[in-house]
């Protein structure tokens, strides 16, 4: 009787499953068809010119990046803007070259300088970010990570958004990969990229008003940031966090596909595992937060705070039951719910991630024999990584809670 | 009778443009709709078949060619056909008429998308030969504005033979830039361009970027003398560009000239020892 009771609960169980599966499927398609509205209405429309162009301060934050620096400044150098602009390497104690790279730059362009950053707690992107907001005096300040190669307009287009509307608080552009085709990693994760803008920037924006800075080739009023205190320096996501706070300041976020930065991606599993845990370990040091903060969970951020959420603790919790449910399927301790339309939700899954992935790039411009066959792979491969480094992420947490520990920034190395 | 040839000839004619777009169109609707139906009609089994078919194709397409995916594209439709007449022999109440169509489907999906993806990839292949091609053609250093090594070369071939026989004066002014890790300054390299080609005679004197960071400039009737007229007045510009500090780009640049002789081979052996 207990037995039966036992199963009838676990059948219901994945019947909400597979329910819950289908809600999730539904809004990334609606995401991804609203994205695509987005993306084309933006190409098909001229940029909207300013009356007045506000002074703009763009960061470079750099720790031994004379692998990169080289080419990064080259771009910004480049970059065409009507207002007065300055350009900021923050250079955060490095040891290689990047400090000469820097002078090299700073002596010709009067408008690069080479900031040397003085040694501080903790150590990561945020302070040296607020290092540079309290030596600069430009009224918006741009964000670009050390590896970023802007377009010429990148940073004009960010401005010519962000001026479009007083609520506007910052604004995002798009990041693509200058090593998109040098390992297959690198081309999922362009590939990836592109599909995240689509759905999770475009489609978001044009859907909900909600938009996300992704940490680079990206623009904030520094009213708003002084208002918001900065950048949080624990913070492992910093722009995660930072567009949670903007958005419970009632400020939006707007997203800019035509501003595109290309940036260097890893080309190793390992290293790609790293920085991807470290960003993983931002999104759970963020789910806390907006539990813990009332204003991260209400008014527009309410959206942000259940899919936060539904991600990171929700939809992996099924998806691990699910695996369970199937292994014990296959060894026939345990079927549940073959009325259940399994294969075809297994389908629609794999189905919709691939197509998205191939409009994507098809929108971006890469359209390519290859790129398709991996994007039918990546479903398969790609996405159940996420599952490894979301789990690892969970364990390191646990690790450094239990151990009273602070989870250190860690730089990506570049090749 | 006297048929008058049609010299405008495009290179790929539109009708066959035309047809490859329908034919691309064509398969991608019969692609998605065949596979629609197929993910509702085939069984695990068979779709899984059916992908990993497809997979196999493409790797083998993408990793060797189009014509090798041919040879395993048509072992999986024949392989089908041996397959489907052998187990109607060894079962006797199968359903032929649902085994035929289960085989149609897998047929129409799999080919659909192997065609699909042949005709972009053999399309994508051309446009790779052509802008290999095109590069080679290429006159100007999309970078700087200026001649590439090989067009400069030529004219100065043509330049020299002129002065030859004019029996006038020529040199050379080397520009280098020297930088961090002999890394390649774009936008510099993008100003400097731009500079060198306002302060000379354009159509008369010839300018290339012959190395990563060296432009070259060969002037016609200008002795060595005149020559550093001209260095100077590059430098006068240059320290005038906006956002540029002039006399800090001069720390990191070596200018100087050189007498251009009346042989173009031992101009060219010039030229290749000052490149960096």
């Amino acid at each position: 009787m207990i037995a039966m009771l036992f199963i009838k609960a676990l059948s219901w169980l994945f019947y909400f499953i597979v329910v819950a599966f289908w809600v999730i499927m539904f809004y990334y398609t609606i995401l991804g068809i609203f994205g695509i509205i987005y993306k084309v209405e933006t190409m098909e429309q001229e940029p909207n010119i300013p009356s007045y162009f506000p002074s703009v301060a763009v960061f470079i934050p750099a720790h031994n990046e004379e692998v990169v620096i080289f080419e990064t400044l080259d771009a910004m150098a480049s970059l065409e803007y009507e207002g007065p602009m300055n350009i900021y390497l923050l250079n955060d104690n490095s040891t290689d070259r990047t400090g000469d790279i820097a002078d090299f730059w700073a002596n010709i362009f009067v408008n690069i300088h080479h900031v040397k950053v003085p040694p501080g707690e903790p150590k990561g992107k945020s302070r040296v970010l607020n290092y540079g907001r309290h030596i600069s005096y430009e009224e918006v300040i741009a964000v670009y990570d050390a590896d970023n190669r802007p377009n010429p307009d990148a940073v004009k287009l960010l401005v010519y958004k962000l001026m479009e509307n007083e609520k506007y608080g910052g604004v995002a552009g798009y990041y693509r990969s200058y090593n998109m085709y040098k390992t297959i990693l690198t081309t999922m994760i362009g590939l990836e990229s592109l599909l995240y803008q689509l759905t999770m920037q475009s489609g978001r924006w044009k859907l909900l008003k909600l938009g996300s800075f992704p940490g680079t080739n990206m623009m904030i009023k520094r009213h708003v940031l002084d208002e918001i205190g900065g950048w949080d320096e624990y913070a492992l996501a910093e722009d995660a966090e930072q567009s949670l706070a903007l958005t419970a300041r009632g400020y939006l976020i707007a997203i800019e596909p035509r501003s595109q930065s290309w940036e260097q991606e890893p080309e190793k599993f390992s290293v790609w595992f790293r920085q991807r845990t470290r960003w993983m370990l931002g999104n759970l040091y963020l789910v806390q937060k907006t539990i813990a903060t009332k204003e991260y969970r209400s008014g527009r951020n309410l959206w942000n705070a259940i899919q936060l959420i539904s991600v990171y603790y929700v939809f992996f919790t099924f998806v691990i039951l699910s695996d369970i449910w199937f292994v014990l399927g296959l060894l026939g301790i345990f079927s549940a719910g073959t009325h259940l339309p399994l294969l075809t939700l297994w389908f629609e899954s794999w189905w919709i991630y691939a197509t998205q992935l191939i409009v994507a790039a098809f929108l971006e411009g890469e359209l390519t024999p290859k790129n398709i066959i991996i994007a039918t792979i990546m479903y398969f491969t790609y996405a159940q990584a996420w599952l490894v480094i979301l789990a690892n992420a969970w364990i390191q947490q646990w690790k450094a809670r239990r151990k009273g520990h602070t989870i250190k920034w860690d730089k990506t190395p570049r090749f | 009778m006297y048929k008058k040839r049609n010299t405008n000839k495009q290179l790929i004619p539109n009708r066959v443009k035309q047809v490859k777009t329908y034919l691309i169109g064509l398969l991608s609707i019969i692609g998605i709709v065949s596979t629609y139906i197929g993910g509702h009609v085939l069984s695990a089994v068979e779709f899984l078949t059916l992908l990993a078919g497809v997979l196999l194709t493409f790797i083998i397409m993408y990793t060797f060619s189009v014509l090798s995916s041919i040879i395993i594209a048509s072992t999986i439709i024949f392989g089908l056909s041996l397959f489907v007449v052998t187990y109607a022999l060894l079962h006797q109440n199968v359903n032929q008429v649902q085994l035929i169509t289960h085989q149609l489907l897998f047929a129409t999906i799999f080919l659909s998308w192997w065609l699909i993806v042949a005709l972009i990839y053999t399309e994508e292949e051309n446009l790779i030969k052509l802008k290999a091609m095109l590069n080679q053609l290429r006159k100007i250093d999309p970078v700087s504005g200026v001649l590439t090594f090989n067009e400069f070369i030529s004219e100065m071939f043509l330049v020299t033979k002129a002065i030859a026989r004019r029996n006038e004066p020529a040199s050379f002014i080397f520009i280098k830039i020297k930088t961090p890790l002999g890394k390649e300054p774009k936008t510099l390299l993008r100003i400097i361009g731009n500079t060198i080609l306002d302060s000379i005679r354009r159509g008369y004197d010839i300018v290339g970027k012959t190395g990563n960071n060296t432009f070259v400039i060969m002037l016609q009737g200008t002795d060595t003398d005149k020559a550093n007229i001209v260095i100077n007045r590059i430098l006068q510009k240059l320290e005038k560009y906006p956002k540029i500090s002039g006399e800090e780009l001069r720390k990191y640049m070596e200018i100087y000239t050189l007498p251009a002789t009346e042989n173009p081979e031992t101009n060219e052996q010039i030229i290749r020892d000052h490149t960096q």
